[in-house]
């Protein structure tokens, strides 16, 4: 757990010497680019994004929109946009599983990059404008775009995930960045060059396929560049209970590409990352103690706890607790600061 | 009320031993930086929500995780607390 809590910060605070990649503007450089939007039932959201796309400054692209064993209108109503840019595709399957649609969809994709996006997202008009800027460079092969929080004023809750993600999530991906390492992909804003994936052999049907991918990519030693100029507005669960059950699928997805991927190299701080899920059980083991420590007592089963561990584990949690009063200033956000104990509470299970 | 006066006489501010007090004082702390937090957001966004909602409640399924989400900052807290030695060693309880 010390370890753990340690890594973390270590990233968190290399975060600090992150600088965005150069962005070279090649006016010759035109590519078509693909985006991917696999739907299941999301006749609610779905012409919000489609609009927010068709409304980009960069005109070159294709929209590709898989309406996955939806029972309710999503295809038709992503149908009734007319634009000769837009194809829509119904896809009926027995599995179910975010990849099957996002393979069905990279088979009519037609540009060079293809762009992975949620139904449920919104992106600003220069979104793709701004993803051309970072592949006019030839070396960049992927990249991840900041992930940002559509429903933060929704509920304390969203508003906590919100946090979790602007203190977190982004300073942990810039962290990466600036060791060296590659960012993680986040499930939603991801871009990569339509020749990589194929290579990779596209998404494989896991609870976290993003995961998955984002191991493949490693192992053929691509990186991920984060594009903290490149965002992407995400819906986030507004109740304890669909947020925990999102929760259990990536811990129980995490387990099982680590049980698929355990023996295949990988660099050390990804397999610290892949290893993570173990770190918890500690944290609960400590509780479990924690509760059993007065029965313990009464029964005249003393026991003691090693202080400097718990001296150094309660260092790094102050240490991340001004490191995300310093994030939450230097993003001019220091209303933030209020919300940072109920933020600490949460991410005790979150 | 004999055994409440006893006890006051061996814990100086309050009639709870240790492992009474500090749990009930953790838990109130905890309900009311939620409970005030969520005063707060409501008040900064003008949000129209009811309280429950804001806290992420809608069904009961929601409020045992939200429950749970306590018992375990909890937990978690008086591991650090116990840990530290902010407590004293327990007194022998009173027979």
């Amino acid at each position: 757990m010390l370890a753990i809590s340690f890594t973390w910060l270590f990233i968190l605070l290399s975060s600090l010497a992150f600088k965005r990649e150069t962005i070279k503007n090649s006016p010759s450089y035109s590519p078509l680019i693909s985006i991917l939007i696999p739907a299941h039932n999301e006749e609610r959201v779905i012409l919000d994004i489609l609009n927010d796309f068709l409304k980009q400054t960069w005109r070159k692209f294709q929209l590709v929109v898989i309406c996955h064993n939806c029972s309710d209108r999503t295809f038709e109503v992503a149908s009734s946009l007319r634009d000769e840019r837009l194809k829509v595709i119904e896809l009926k399957t027995r599995e179910a599983g975010k990849a099957l649609a996002l393979n069905e969809g990279l088979k009519h994709c037609e540009g060079d990059i293809v762009v992975q996006m949620d139904a449920d997202n919104r992106v600003p008009p220069h979104f793709l404008q701004r993803i051309i800027g970072y592949f006019s460079n030839p070396k960049i092969q992927a990249i991840q775009a900041r992930l940002l929080t559509k429903n933060a004023d929704f509920n304390l809750l969203t508003k906590c995930q919100q946090l979790e993600y602007d203190l977190f999530g982004m300073p942990f991906w810039e962290g990466r960045m600036a060791l060296g390492l590659s960012c993680t992909i986040g499930g939603t804003g991801v871009v990569i060059r339509r020749k990589i994936l194929e290579e990779v052999g596209g998404w494989e049907n896991e609870l976290i396929e993003d995961f998955d991918l984002y191991c493949k990519l490693t192992q053929r030693g691509i990186r991920v560049v984060y594009a903290p100029d490149v965002e992407c507005y995400d819906e986030k669960p507004p109740y304890w209970s669909s947020l925990i059950i999102q929760r259990a699928r990536w811990i129980k997805g995490h387990f099982k590409i680590l049980r698929k991927r355990m023996f295949q190299p990988f660099p050390l701080f990804d397999i610290i990352y892949m290893l993570s899920p173990f770190f918890y059980f500690p944290w609960y083991l400590c509780a479990l103690i924690t509760a059993l420590y007065f029965p313990f007592q009464r029964l005249g089963l003393g026991i003691t706890f090693w202080f400097p561990s718990v001296y150094l584990w309660l260092l790094s949690l102050i240490a991340m607790y001004l490191f995300f009063v310093y994030r939450a200033i230097s993003q001019k956000e220091p209303r933030d600061i209020i919300y940072l104990p109920v933020f600490f509470l949460f991410s005790f299970t979150g | 009320m004999k055994k409440i006066a006893k006890r006051s006489r061996i814990y100086f501010l309050f009639p709870y031993p240790p492992h009474i007090l500090y749990p009930l004082l953790l838990l109130s702390l905890i309900i009311l930086i939620f409970l005030f937090t969520a005063l707060f957001f409501k008040y900064e966004r003008g949000n129209s929500n009811p309280f429950l909602s804001l806290l992420g409640i809608e069904t009961t399924k929601d409020f045992l995780f939200f429950l749970l989400v306590i018992i375990c900052a909890l937990f978690v807290l008086l591991v650090l607390i116990l840990s530290l030695g902010f407590l004293p060693s327990t007194p022998s309880l009173p027979a």
